[in-house]
């Protein structure tokens, strides 16, 4: 489980979270952080895999503290994050992206097992295996990214709106893998401002306002708080 | 309505690849003009090869009847064509009002001589600066005009740019994606500034935006971009219904 307690974040003397704490199970259970731009989303997951100040609180990843290792073992955990920019390498092509994604392990028929059972899991991705990355459209870039942190079979992954910038068709392909990622029970994390598609996926929802988080629960009873009206602009 | 922007048959090639293929398109004044499509349809190479971005590959651009193909961008953006990015990029050392004031083009103090002599530009800067106001005031953010660019949100970024082009005197905004991560409050209200400059100051907007939930209400007519091609153009009813539409841009 991923369990996140009285944590307290920001950069350097900016204070951006406080007391903020969640729970997330490891048999695919999808949590979805929803809140206005700046109050501090990004940061919380951010600060989840070590990139942000964390000023107090805990972080553990199953019996592992997060605060406690540095970033490249955080990797090592079972914990992706898909970040919102630079999340491919531009000049390589898409399978090489994904031996990248895999670049921990040692054998190489290992490597191409994986790419092959990722390719299983995302199969979008497959007819663009040869091509550049910087030639992919924002959609399929997306899909190369998620594949890439699938090489290291994560056990949960933390995706800061993966649907940002996409068009409808290209937003349906992610839904379709966030939900087959959940059958195949890895647990995902997800900032989305896109409720439409998002809330029916997730087991639990959590609002963030200005850095604290004003609810979590079961995503039926989002609907009931306010802060979410003035979020929607509907209150 | 007077026809602001007009592209005929504009075309932009990489190597073999057709991103811009013969577009024929008209943007009218005073109206929100949407244009959607697929990632990786063109829209995005569509803007950048009609504001001197990239150089088109044949076909021509009309900026109120005078032809501006293969202008280069500075000189696109004096006559009044002014287009934002999908990430913002603002002067991050400064504040809300000083990143829309240098957008105005008019700066007498800016002169070797002039900067000596106090009186030849206080009367404008004056002027430039009850300008920028009105501008911050217009696009909703009195609240923020002193606090550092960097402190705003991502949505509140885009009124800024919004307001940088209002600044510079632009008759016909581009926006690639205006709305793009902005939580849905803020992205209404972003669609209901730009509403606002077209029908009080009469300005014209041509829009990259996927999140039609939004932005379809302020549409007035609608552009679909597959693979290069213009493949369906009409208002707003016209499109939902369009069956390759909905198969190619939905998914449905």
């Amino acid at each position: 489980m991923l369990n996140v307690s009285n944590l307290n974040a920001g950069y350097g003397k900016a204070q951006v979270l406080y007391n903020i704490n969640l729970g997330c199970k490891l048999d695919g259970e999808v949590v979805t952080i929803i809140g206005p731009n700046g109050s501090g989303k990004t940061t919380f997951l951010n600060s989840i895999f070590g990139l942000v100040d964390v000023f107090s609180g805990k972080i553990t990843f199953g019996n592992i503290s997060l605060r406690d290792i540095p970033l490249h073992e955080v990797v090592k955990t079972g914990l992706g994050y898909l970040r919102q920019e630079s999340n491919v390498f531009e000049t390589l092509s898409v399978e090489e992206n994904l031996k990248m994604g895999g670049a921990s392990i040692k054998k190489k028929k290992e490597v191409e097992e994986r790419i092959d059972e990722v390719l299983s899991s995302i199969p979008f991705v497959k007819p663009f295996l040869l091509r550049r990355a910087s030639t992919l459209s924002g959609g399929e870039r997306q899909l190369v990214a998620l594949s890439m942190i699938l090489m290291s079979r994560p056990k949960l992954i933390m995706l800061d709106e993966p649907t940002a910038g996409l068009a409808p068709v290209a937003i349906k392909q992610v839904v379709k893998v966030i939900e087959r990622l959940k059958d195949e029970n890895i647990s995902l994390i997800i900032i989305e401002q896109n409720l439409k598609y998002m809330l029916d996926l997730s087991d639990k929802s959590c609002l963030i306002v200005s850095g604290r988080n004003v609810f979590t629960g079961p995503s039926d009873k989002l609907s009931e708080q306010s802060d979410l009206k003035t979020y929607l602009g509907l209150g | 309505m007077e026809v602001v922007l007009y592209l005929e048959k504009l075309k932009k090639y990489f190597g073999g690849l057709k991103a811009v293929d013969s577009v024929t398109l008209k943007v009218r004044k005073k109206e929100i003009i949407l244009l959607i499509g697929p990632n990786g349809s063109g829209k995005t190479t569509l803007i950048n090869t009609t504001t001197g971005y990239y150089k088109p590959d044949g076909g021509r651009v009309f900026f109120k009847n005078e032809e501006i193909t293969g202008w280069p961008m500075h000189k696109i953006y004096n006559i009044g064509v002014v287009r934002s990015f999908q990430l913002s990029s603002p002067f991050k050392g400064l504040n809300v009002l000083g990143n829309i004031l240098v957008a105005n083009k008019e700066n007498p103090g800016e002169s070797l001589i002039n900067c000596l002599h106090r009186r030849k530009w206080i009367k404008t800067e004056e002027k430039i600066n009850k300008k920028a106001f009105e501008v911050i005031k217009a696009l909703g953010l009195q609240q923020y005009w002193d606090v550092p660019i960097t402190s705003l949100s991502a949505g509140h970024l885009k009124l800024v740019e919004i307001g940088r082009a209002l600044m510079a005197g632009a008759e016909l905004i581009i926006l690639d994606e205006p709305i793009c991560g902005v939580n849905p409050a803020l992205a209404d209200k972003i669609f209901t500034y730009i509403n606002k400059l077209k029908v009080e100051y009469g300005l014209t907007f041509l829009i990259v935006e996927h999140r039609l939930d939004i932005a379809l209400k302020y549409a007035d007519y609608i552009y679909v971009l597959n693979q290069g091609k213009i493949i369906s153009e009409g208002n707003v009813e016209h499109i939902v219904n369009d069956t390759q539409v909905k198969k190619i841009y939905m998914g449905e």
